[in-house]
């Protein structure tokens, strides 16, 4: 009987390795590139966000100084429910383009912490707002933690529901509490409102803990409306 | 981000690193081989002086196709008198031997013999049978399966072209695909064709197919025949064959179809015994692994085996954390908004925005589909078969759901067989 003649291909493997290990680094390189120009990309958001928020505020000085704010308030209303959309819009690309990069969290943990006082900004603001224009906005003031709270995803899903639902006339401002001892502002508040568990909203001076589910949201929506209709939801 | 996370994404990087490495080695061979390749393909064989041929059934409770397949090997492109037929009833309780001594009485004119014996395995039927062979080749037919006519005239133009060869294998097809799974399976039975035929120049044929492999008398018997202890008889006989350096090529123009199982539970049953028999087997013959002597068979083939297990449980990691665990999410999100859905669509904001899609894993998942998809393609042109056969749709659910399906079973039988939990057939 014949024998088979055998060889090892050596050249072969090694060429298919380096093949291999190229499109690899050039996946990987384009991994760090996109997570460069997201990270850009949210920068540049974040200047057109504080460009939005000087605009609303020459808008409010403006209306504060009228006798008559019905005709200017609408406009000034929507204009800040905008901003804030485009703000949580933000937000949630933040979180999401940080779950996807291996790098740069350190970068990540700036621009989150620029959304954070951001959006204590606009809470602020739209308490004014509110206050001047005689609106029926409510504000909602969201505690809750990325890392340390399992139920707090199910607490943001159920506010977003609302959000979606009743568009401008809820806004909700998510504080992430890991903040808190990078941000000094946010220890202020969780003090001021007594925040010793997550997730809490906090809806007109009112802090309500834990967890509470689309039916508690609909009652707690209710009670701080000045338009009854609301308790219909 | 947290640790697990980090060691999951690190596992599955490696696994699309050797996804992508074998993916691009096949390629590269058969781009490099395409010449050779094509003139194999386009030299046509012809058989000057045929020689007979033993052809063993064996059968276990096949009343239902047996004369089917009896039917197609007596319409065999090739000389009566040449042919010896002979059914291996091993114990079947059904009406085997009813059916098949029927068929004798109908056939006078064709040399067919039915056997009996107490059940005792294929492979032990195999075995008995060898015994008895005087002729110098002999084929195994599975009664499930049936034989195209030019298969065994084009098998022996081979065999008398190349002496030296010890064993033949066919390209096989699933027997006219019905059910969904009968079609994935007919797509996978397809895509190995090509590879199956590329191992041959490297010397890396491991697998001897039940119907219709045919093999070398002499070379069989000096072997010692069939392994009795082996769930994959068909594929230890292959690796035996390897040990000792004997010749294995696939024949591209000998046409097999095999009726697949077409329901969950038997095709789990069928490669529950095929993934266990596969790992036993290079356990029983680790002493090859990265063994020079064996080279590429040493070096490739059996590595190439063993990550494919590995890369079926990554698989199967990567479907539940990427596919599984986001529908649940959505699933409990939407209990909490009592399905009220509404105000989504109402407010649907349609941005598209590049930065979204991650570029750089979905580079390399992209190649690797793509490769996948070229090397099917072109085993599909070389066994004369089409992939969109079927329609094109099954192609989705091929990728998506078919290999999940296989993966699963071969995790268990990685877990069982470290368990070492035994196995009946």
């Amino acid at each position: 009987m014949k024998k088979v003649k055998r060889n090892l291909n050596t050249r072969l493997y090694l060429i298919v390795g380096v093949i291999t290990f190229l499109i690899f680094s050039l996946g990987i390189s384009l991994g760090v590139i996109l997570d460069f120009s997201r990270l850009q990309y949210l920068e540049e958001s974040s200047y057109f966000q504080q460009d939005d928020y000087k605009s609303l505020q020459l808008q409010y000085l403006y209306i504060s100084g009228l006798d008559d704010t019905s005709k200017s308030c609408p406009i000034l209303r929507i204009a800040l429910e905008e901003s804030i959309e485009d703000l949580s819009f933000s937000l949630e690309k933040v979180q999401e383009y940080e779950k996807g990069s291996a790098f740069n969290s350190a970068e990540y943990e700036k621009i989150k912490k620029t959304y954070t006082l951001d959006n204590l900004r606009y809470w602020l603001f739209s308490k004014r707002v509110k206050e001047t224009c005689q609106d029926d906005i409510i504000n909602i003031l969201y505690f809750y933690s990325t890392d340390n709270c399992d139920v707090c995803p199910n607490q943001g899903t159920v506010l977003t529901y609302f959000k979606k639902k009743l568009k401008d006339e809820l806004l909700v401002f998510p504080i992430d509490v890991d903040m808190w001892n990078k941000e000094k502002m946010v220890k202020i508040l969780m003090t001021q409102y007594n925040v010793t568990k997550l997730p809490t909203l906090i809806i007109d001076d009112n802090s309500y803990e834990g967890i509470y589910s689309k039916e508690k949201i609909s009652r707690l929506i209710c009670e701080h409306s000045m338009n009854k209709e609301r308790c219909l939801i | 981000m947290e640790i697990a996370e980090m060691v999951f994404r690190i596992i599955i990087w490696i696994a699309y690193f050797f996804g992508l490495y074998f993916c691009i080695f096949w390629l590269l061979f058969y781009l490099t081989n395409n010449k050779r390749l094509k003139e194999e393909l386009s030299k046509k064989f012809t058989l000057k002086k045929p020689k007979t041929v033993t052809i063993i059934v064996p059968a276990y409770n096949e009343e239902k196709t047996i004369i089917k397949t009896l039917r197609s090997i007596i319409s065999l492109n090739y000389p009566k008198k040449m042919l010896k037929i002979i059914v291996m009833n091993d114990g079947s309780t059904d009406d085997t031997k009813k059916v098949t001594e029927r068929f004798i009485r109908a056939h006078k004119d064709f040399d067919i013999k039915h056997i009996y014996q107490k059940n005792s395995g294929k492979a032990n039927a195999l075995n008995n049978t060898l015994k008895k062979i005087d002729t110098e080749y002999f084929t195994c037919l599975d009664a499930d399966s049936f034989v195209h006519k030019d298969a065994l005239r084009n098998m022996m133009a081979r065999f008398e072209a190349e002496p030296d060869l010890a064993l033949l294998t066919p390209v096989m097809k699933v027997y006219k695909p019905k059910t969904w799974l009968q079609k994935f399976q007919r797509l996978e039975y397809m895509s190995a064709m090509l590879i199956i035929k590329l191992m041959g120049y490297i010397e890396c044929n491991y697998v001897a197919p039940g119907p219709f492999s045919t093999y070398k008398t002499a070379y069989i018997k000096k072997i010692g025949g069939f392994d009795t202890n082996s769930l994959v008889e068909d594929q230890e006989i292959a690796y035996r064959l390897q040990e000792r350096h004997y010749k294995i090529r696939q024949c591209s123009d000998a046409l097999v179809y095999t009726v697949a199982p077409n329901n969950l539970k038997d095709l789990q049953k069928q490669r529950n015994r095929w993934y266990k028999g596969t790992l036993l087997t290079l356990f029983n013959y680790k002493k090859i692994l990265f063994n020079k002597k064996y080279g590429d068979f040493g070096f490739f083939q059996m590595p190439f085996t063993l990550v494919s297990y590995f890369l079926a449980g990554l698989l199967m990691l990567s479907f539940g954390w990427f596919f599984l665990k986001p529908t649940i999410e959505k699933i409990h999100q939407l209990i909490l908004i009592r399905f009220d859905i509404l105000p989504y669509l109402q407010n649907m904001r349609l941005s598209i925005n590049i930065l979204d899609f991650d570029i750089g894993a979905g580079l390399i998942m992209y190649l690797l589909f793509a490769g996948a998809m070229i090397l099917m393609v072109k085993s599909a042109r070389m066994t004369q078969d089409k992939v969109s056969q079927d329609g094109k749709i099954h192609l989705i659910p091929y990728f998506m759901i078919y290999f999940i399906i296989l993966s699963f079973i071969a995790i268990r039988v990685c877990v069982e067989v470290i368990v070492g939990k035994k196995q009946k057939w």
